[in-house]
C-alpha cells in the first residue's frame, strides 16, 4: 500500500462444493447424482443435484435422506481434499504467483489495482476478467474443475463477489457487505473447531435479532468485544470489510524464517515432515518471542537438483487462531504429497521428482498478536482427552518445547535408538526402526545417559591413560575411571572395546570405540574413546 | 543373612528359593511371605526379630518382580519411592503401566533429564504412552500437581524434588485423584519405599562378553498395612544369557 498509484485488494478463487467434488472424483460418481458429504453426522457439503432436491448444509443424515432418498452420503476426507486441491493451487500459481490456499476450495491472492478502479465498478470488473480468464482456463485444463473468481477489498467481499463472478469496487464495500446475512461469515472458516465457535456465535446473534452484517456492525466494536471476545471483534472487522490479510507493516522490519538442510536428502513426505519437526517449533517460537502472528506461511521445498516447490498457505490467523507447528508440518506433508501425486499422474509443470534436500518456512504477512491464539499446541496422537488437556496445561506452564515424547527411531547407540521430540510432533519411522543396525551396541542400554557426553579418564594400574590402538587393543587393562563431575570408580571387569564407525560419508563422521566396565560400586559404565579422548556415555544402574 | 546367589542352573535355583521360603514360613519368626496378604503390624509381643531373605527370581515371569514386591492395591494408586536404581524404577513403571490390560495407563516422567529412554523401552514401557518433562525449572511442585490432575502415573525424578511441606500437599492430591506416584527420592509418608541396597551387574569377561545380567538387593519398608519389612534380591533383566 506504499505505492500511491495502486491499491491492494483481494482476489479470491472459489471452487464450489469442493468436498463433494473430491468425493465424486475419487469414487467416480457422475455429476448428475445427488451426493452429500457428512461430517459428524451432519451434511457439510452437497452437490448441485442434491441441492436441487432440497438437501442443505447442516442437515442431519436422516433428514437429508428423507428429503432425497437417492442421496449418496459419504464421510468427509479432509486429507484428500487438501491433496486434490493442490492441483488447483499449482495451476493458479502460474497466473497468480502470490496466491495462497485458505482452505480446500478457496484460494486468494493480493490484487493490485489502480486507484481509478477503486470507485469505478465497471473498470474493476474489466480488470478482474483479464485475470480471471487465463486463471479459469488453466484450472479447467489442469484440474478439470470449474471455478469462480471475485475481487474486492477484503477476502469476505471477494468470496461473496466470486459467487457472482464479479468484483466489488472498494467504495461500495460497506454497502455490499451490509446487505449480506451474518451466515456469510462461514465462508471464512478454515477448520472444524473454528466452525463450532462460529456457529455458537452466529446463533447467539440470531437470538439477538442481528441478521445482516450491517446490523452486526451497528452493534459496535466495544459491545461485541466485551460480550463475545475475539470472535466478536473479528466479526466486526469483517463486517466492515477490513482484513488482517494485507496488514503487514512488520514485513519490512524483519523476516521470520527457518531453514533446514536435509542430509541425506529425503524421498518420502513423512521423512521430510519428521525432519522439519524441530524447525517448525523454532519458527513458531520466534513468532511467539516477537509477539507476532502471521497470516500466511510460505513453504519451499528444495530438491537435490536445486528446483523449488513453493506454496503459500493461509493461516487461521485471518480469524482468531494461529498457525501452530502442527498445522505447519501438516501443510509441509500435504505440499510434498501433492507434488509427488501430481508428478505420478504427469500433470502440472512442477519440477521433476527428486529427493528433497531443504525446507524453508517463511512467515508472510506478519502482524502483532492482538488476539488470543487457540489450539496452539497441536496434539498429534489419539489419546484420552484428559491426557491431552494435562499436557497442554504443562506446555502452557513450561513452554511448548519442554514437554517431550519419546520416539523409537532405530540406531546404533542408545542415544539414537530412542529420541525425545516435542510432544505432538512425532511421526514414528518404522522403516528406520526395523533396520538391523549392524554393529549396534548390545542391549540392555544404559539407564542413565548424560545430556552431553562427559569427559572421562580411564587409567591403568600405573596411572597412565588407557589407549585404544588401531587394531582395537587396549594398551593396558583399565583399573580406574574418573568422570568429570562424578566420583572415581574402581574397575572390576570390562568388555570391549567395540568399534563404531558411523556416517563415514560425512565430514563430522563418528568413529568411536565403546567400552563397558563394571565397577566396585555395583553399577556399569559405558565409555567411548574418540581420537584418544575418553568420554562417559552412560551408566547402568 | 546371606543373599541367595544366582546359579546357572535355574531348576536348582528355584528349588533352593522354595526351600528358603518354606523354611521361613515354618520358622518361629513372625514374618510374611511375599505372596500372602499383608499381616498385622509388628507389635510388642511379636516384634520382627529377623528379616526373611527371599529370592523372588522366577525365570518364567521375567521382569514382573514388582508384582511380587508391591502388593496389588498399591499398583493402582498410592505413593512408592524407589531409590538407588533406575532399572528398578523403569521395570516398576513398565509393570504398573500395564497392570490392567484393558485399561492401559499413561505416565509422565518429570525432572529426569538423564534417563535412558532406550532402556525404558527395553524394560517394556510403551513409549507411546509416555510424556517426558526433563526440566521442571523452579515450579516443580506445581508441575507435579498439574500432571497428577490428568495422568495416571507420575514419576518424580531428582530435578523435580520437592520440600516436605509440598510433599504433603502432593500426597493429598495423589490420594484425592487416586493416582500412582513413583518417586526417585525418599518421600515422606510414602506407602512403600523400595531401597536398592546393593546391585551387581555382570557379563563382562576381561574384554569379552557384555553386561547382560543384573541383580539388585531390595529392602522394602512401608506404612500401615505394608509396615512389614521385606528384603530380597531380584533379577533385574530377567533374560537368558546370549
Amino acid at each position: 500500500m506504499t505505492d500511491t498509484s495502486a491499491i491492494t485488494g483481494v482476489l479470491a478463487l472459489w471452487v464450489p462444493d469442493w468436498p463433494v467434488l473430491t468425493i465424486m472424483r475419487r469414487e467416480g460418481i457422475s455429476a448428475t447424482r445427488p451426493v452429500a458429504v457428512t461430517d459428524h453426522g451432519k451434511v457439510m457439503a452437497v452437490s448441485a443435484a442434491a441441492r436441487r432436491d432440497g438437501v442443505r448444509r447442516g442437515m442431519r443424515r436422516r433428514a437429508a435422506q428423507a428429503v432425497c432418498p437417492s442421496l449418496v452420503l459419504h464421510p468427509r476426507d479432509e486429507q484428500q481434499e487438501h491433496l486434490d486441491f493442490d492441483t488447483v493451487a499449482s495451476a493458479a500459481h502460474r497466473v497468480l504467483p502470490h496466491c495462497s490456499v485458505s482452505r480446500p476450495g478457496v484460494l486468494w491472492a493480493p490484487w493490485k489495482i489502480p486507484v481509478k478502479a477503486q470507485a469505478d465498478a465497471d473498470f474493476a470488473r474489466q480488470l478482474l476478467n483479464s485475470l480471471a480468464e487465463p486463471l479459469i482456463e488453466h484450472i479447467a485444463h489442469d484440474a478439470d474443475v470449474e471455478c469462480h473468481v471475485g475481487g474486492g477489498q477484503s477476502l469476505l467481499t471477494a468470496l461473496l463477489a466470486a459467487r457472482e463472478d464479479s468484483a466489488v469496487c472498494f467504495s461500495e464495500t460497506r454497502d455490499y457487505l451490509g446487505k449480506q446475512p451474518i451466515e456469510s461469515l462461514r465462508l471464512l472458516v478454515t477448520d472444524a473447531t473454528r466452525e463450532t465457535e462460529l456457529t455458537a456465535f452466529l446463533s447467539a446473534l440470531a437470538g439477538l435479532g442481528v441478521r445482516t452484517l450491517r446490523q452486526l456492525a451497528k452493534v459496535g466494536r466495544t459491545a461485541l468485544n466485551t460480550r463475545f471476545g475475539h470472535i466478536g471483534q473479528w466479526a466486526y472487522l469483517q463486517a466492515l470489510g477490513c482484513d488482517t490479510l494485507l496488514n503487514d507493516p512488520w514485513r519490512q522490519v524483519q523476516e521470520i524464517k527457518e531453514e533446514l538442510v536435509i542430509d541425506p536428502p529425503a524421498e518420502r513426505s513423512d521423512h521430510v515432515t519428521f525432519a522439519t519437526a524441530e524447525i517448525t517449533q523454532n519458527w513458531y517460537q520466534k513468532l511467539l518471542q516477537h509477539s507476532l502472528s502471521c497470516s500466511q506461511v510460505e513453504i519451499t521445498l528444495t530438491t537435490q537438483d536445486g528446483d523449488e516447490i513453493r506454496r503459500c498457505w493461509q493461516a487461521d490467523s485471518t480469524m482468531w487462531g494461529g498457525l501452530t507447528p502442527r498445522h505447519v508440518t501438516d501443510r509441509i506433508r500435504w505440499q510434498m504429497d501433492g507434488w509427488l501425486t501430481r508428478q505420478g499422474q504427469g500433470i502440472g509443470d512442477d519440477p521433476p521428482v527428486a529427493p528433497v534436500a531443504g525446507v524453508t518456512i517463511t512467515a508472510v504477512g506478519l502482524h502483532a498478536v492482538d488476539m488470543q491464539s487457540e489450539g496452539l499446541w497441536g496434539l498429534g496422537r489419539s489419546k484420552s482427552g484428559k491426557v491431552e488437556q494435562t499436557v497442554a496445561r504443562l506446555q502452557a506452564m513450561l513452554g511448548p518445547g519442554e514437554v517431550l515424547q519419546p520416539v523409537a527411531m532405530g540406531g546404533r547407540t542408545a542415544r539414537e535408538r530412542v529420541q525425545l521430540v516435542p510432544w505432538g510432533s512425532a511421526q514414528p519411522d518404522d522403516t528406520r526402526r526395523d533396520q538391523p543396525w549392524p554393529g549396534a551396541l548390545p542391549s540392555p542400554s544404559p539407564t542413565v545417559i548424560p545430556a552431553t557426553p562427559l569427559r572421562a579418564h580411564v587409567l591403568d594400574s600405573a596411572g597412565n591413560t588407557v589407549i585404544v590402538d588401531r587394531r582395537l587393543r587396549l594398551s593396558a587393562p583399565p583399573v580406574r575411571v574418573a568422570v568429570d563431575t562424578m566420583a572415581t570408580y574402581t574397575v572390576q571387569d570390562w568388555a570391549g572395546p567395540w568399534p563404531l564407525l558411523q556416517r563415514w560419508w560425512r565430514a563430522q563422521r563418528q568413529t568411536a570405540a565403546y567400552l563397558q566396565v563394571t565397577v566396585t560400586q555395583g553399577a556399569g559404565l559405558l565409555l567411548a574413546c574418540q581420537e584418544g579422548q575418553w568420554s562417559y556415555e552412560g551408566k547402568y544402574d | 543373612m546371606a543373599m541367595t546367589r544366582l546359579s546357572a542352573d535355574r531348576v536348582q535355583r528355584l528349588a533352593r528359593a522354595r526351600a528358603v521360603l518354606r523354611a521361613v514360613e515354618t520358622a518361629e519368626v513372625k514374618s510374611q511371605s511375599l505372596k500372602e496378604a499383608p499381616v498385622a503390624r509388628p507389635s510388642a509381643e511379636h516384634p520382627v526379630v529377623a528379616v526373611p531373605t527371599v529370592s523372588v527370581i522366577d525365570p518364567q515371569r521375567g521382569r514382573e518382580f514388582f508384582s511380587e514386591v508391591v502388593p496389588p492395591q498399591l499398583r493402582q494408586r498410592g505413593i512408592v519411592a524407589i531409590t538407588g536404581s533406575t532399572t528398578v524404577l523403569l521395570a516398576a513403571l513398565g509393570e504398573v503401566m500395564d497392570a490392567d490390560a484393558r485399561n492401559p495407563r499413561w505416565a509422565a516422567l518429570l525432572g529426569m533429564p538423564e534417563i535412558g529412554m532406550a532402556a525404558a523401552a527395553e524394560q517394556g514401557i510403551d513409549l507411546e504412552r509416555l510424556a517426558v518433562v526433563p526440566e521442571v525449572g523452579t515450579q516443580g511442585a506445581a508441575i507435579i500437581a498439574a500432571a497428577l490432575d490428568g495422568i495416571d502415573i507420575v514419576v518424580c525424578g531428582p530435578q523435580a524434588s520437592v520440600a516436605q511441606l509440598q510433599q504433603r500437599k502432593i500426597t493429598a492430591r495423589v490420594r484425592r485423584h487416586q493416582r500412582l506416584l513413583l518417586s526417585t527420592y525418599p518421600w515422606q509418608n510414602a506407602d512403600l519405599t523400595l531401597r536398592v541396597i546393593r546391585q551387581r551387574w555382570w557379563g563382562t569377561e576381561q574384554g569379552h562378553g557384555w553386561l547382560r545380567h543384573a541383580e539388585a538387593e531390595i529392602a522394602r519398608s512401608g506404612r500401615g498395612a505394608f509396615a512389614q519389612p521385606v528384603h530380597g534380591s531380584v533379577d533385574l533383566l530377567g533374560r537368558a544369557a546370549g
